[in-house]
């Protein structure tokens, strides 16, 4: 059916009642991205979609990746060298540990069981939802440590995990991709040294222009639209030469935060604002992308990918604890405080549904990743207060305002 | 009346930090001096190269009562640094010779708390308080 909604009449709708339901259902307590995905849901083929001729075909993978790019961005500009030599040791190994283990164990338990459940190549699925695994929620985190006023070693370990993890997803994610949408490790691998060291070298230079614009503009208006050009510009380039756009967005923050020091704070801080209204459209677009029967289809895959998640952050949280010399209730509980996921994982899948040689199993990507997001972002808060009362962290609740 | 002669009436407190400085030397001065907005931060030379506001310096020792975070706070709260990674490098400065009038348009202009005077070699020289300008005018 030909689409009888305009995009920004479409765009428009989803994030309008998408935030209307999220505020809503933030009253009951639940987490926003439930109001997101209810009202994307909405607009699903099988409900309104087909019956209002919603084409999701052709723009929501542009928008998708621009915004992905923003997110990226954001996240490489969060830190400094300097900073991440001051997080200290335990705090590196413990979130490669438990990204990698997320990873290794998605991957693993993907390739092993899918077979089981009928799954006739189980390889492609498993690389893709072992990329997804290792981001998680730093927001739902940062909302029990503040509502229970948590203070320790493993709320200090938990804050500096979650706030570098998301850059080593994304990391995992684009070589992960490289391989996929390469011709497999071996054969490909100067491909995938291409596509990682080309988006470093990229963005890299590309911060070079920005940082130098970004000295002499000093109104603040003029600002923003110079970082989205020059965010939109790397993206463009990347696509253009076959490098990874995520890493080269996600160098073009590190770099610029690095050449321009203490500055640098007014390059990033006008765009943080955009991080609510990206995942308002990651989660919008991800639940009109949502469809009952492939998710009924697939609950196997689902609670694979849950509990092999799950375990993997546990398991490599601990080994990476142990690694750093971390004491015995970081090493006991860090893994299961790291179990949220949301906006992140959400974008990933809806930008890895795009690889023409993933469309066979676009569906099943996505469908896991929504259901998953959903079962963690609920589950996720009481796990994260769950290891810090453990660990003895937990002070006094704070009343509701 | 020049910015110069301002001050000779009516100096103030220069709070002043070095580069190397640890957040918890800034924090300290903003306690000893509890009405102070900025402090300045000087270079090996001592001249200014950067100023740190009190808003900034709030923003990531109340970090804990913010219910949201983004991962750029998240690290400054985990790996707080010393005081040039913390400072600001643009902010409006004021000259000895310059007419007070000109540099009050100039405060108002940017919303300016305390206005920063520097002598010719870069130094501070003092500040312009808008409650001194205030208390004086009125």
């Amino acid at each position: 059916m030909e689409s009888e909604l305009s995009i920004p009449l479409l765009i428009g709708m989803l994030l309008v009642l998408g935030l209307l339901a999220a505020l809503q259902v933030s009253r009951l307590g639940l987490p926003r991205i439930v109001g997101y995905l209810l009202i994307g849901i909405l607009f699903s083929p099988q409900i309104l979609g087909d019956r209002i001729g919603i084409d999701l075909n052709g723009w929501s993978e542009t928008l998708t990746t621009m915004a992905l790019g923003i997110i990226a961005y954001i996240i490489g500009g969060s830190m400094t060298v300097q900073q991440l030599r001051r997080m200290g040791k335990t705090i590196f190994t413990c979130a490669i540990g438990e990204s990698l283990g997320a990873v290794v164990l998605v991957v693993l338990s993907i390739w092993w069981l899918a077979p089981v459940f009928g799954y006739q190549n189980p390889a492609p699925l498993a690389l893709a939802l072992g990329a997804i695994a290792a981001t998680t929620a730093p927001a739902a985190t940062v909302a029990v440590i503040h509502q229970f006023r948590a203070r320790g070693e493993l709320t200090t370990t938990l804050l500096g995990v979650v706030a570098i993890d998301d850059a080593m997803g994304i990391i995992a994610f684009s070589i992960i991709l490289s391989i996929l949408v390469g011709e497999g490790f071996g054969s490909g691998f100067g491909n995938i040294v291409y596509e990682i060291g080309g988006a470093v070298v990229l963005g890299a230079g590309s911060a070079v222009l920005l940082s130098l614009y970004g000295r002499h503009i000093h109104q603040g208006g003029l600002r923003l639209p110079m970082i989205i050009g020059t965010i939109l510009l790397v993206l463009g380039i990347a696509d253009y030469i076959h490098v990874s756009p995520l890493l080269a967005g996600m160098a073009l923050g590190f770099f610029c935060r690095m050449y321009m020091r203490s500055s640098a704070e007014r390059m990033f801080a006008p765009i943080e604002y955009f991080e609510e209204l990206v995942f308002a459209m990651f989660f919008t677009l991800a639940g009109a992308h949502f469809d009952l029967a492939v998710f009924s289809e697939n609950i196997p895959m689902v609670v694979i990918y849950l509990v092999a998640r799950m375990a993997g952050k546990m398991a490599g949280a601990s080994v990476g604890a142990t690694l750093g010399s971390a004491p015995t209730n970081t090493r006991r509980w860090l893994g299961m405080a790291l179990v949220p996921q949301a906006g992140i994982a959400v974008g990933l899948a809806l930008s890895i549904s795009q690889i023409p040689q993933l469309q066979e199993i676009k569906g099943v990507i996505i469908n896991t990743i929504i259901a998953s997001t959903i079962l963690y972002e609920l589950l996720g808060p009481f796990a994260v207060k769950y290891s810090l009362q453990r660990a003895g962290e937990l002070g006094e609740r704070r009343r509701k305002s | 009346m020049t910015v110069a002669e301002w001050l000779n009436e009516h100096p103030g407190h220069i709070l002043v930090v070095q580069e190397d400085a640890m957040l918890e030397e800034t924090l300290a001065l903003f306690k000893r001096y509890p009405d102070a907005q900025d402090i300045y931060v000087n270079d090996v030379k001592g001249c200014v190269v950067g100023h740190i506001s009190k808003l900034r310096i709030a923003s990531i020792v109340l970090a804990e009562h913010s219910q949201t975070h983004s991962h750029r706070q998240l690290i400054e709260q985990v790996a707080s640094g010393n005081a040039r990674e913390l400072m600001g490098r643009h902010f409006p400065t004021a000259r000895l010779d310059e007419a007070l009038d000109d540099v009050i348009h100039r405060q108002l202009e940017h919303q300016l708390h305390d206005m920063a005077v520097l002598d010719a070699e870069g130094r501070l020289a003092g500040t312009i308080s808008l409650t001194c300008l205030l208390q004086s005018f009125i």
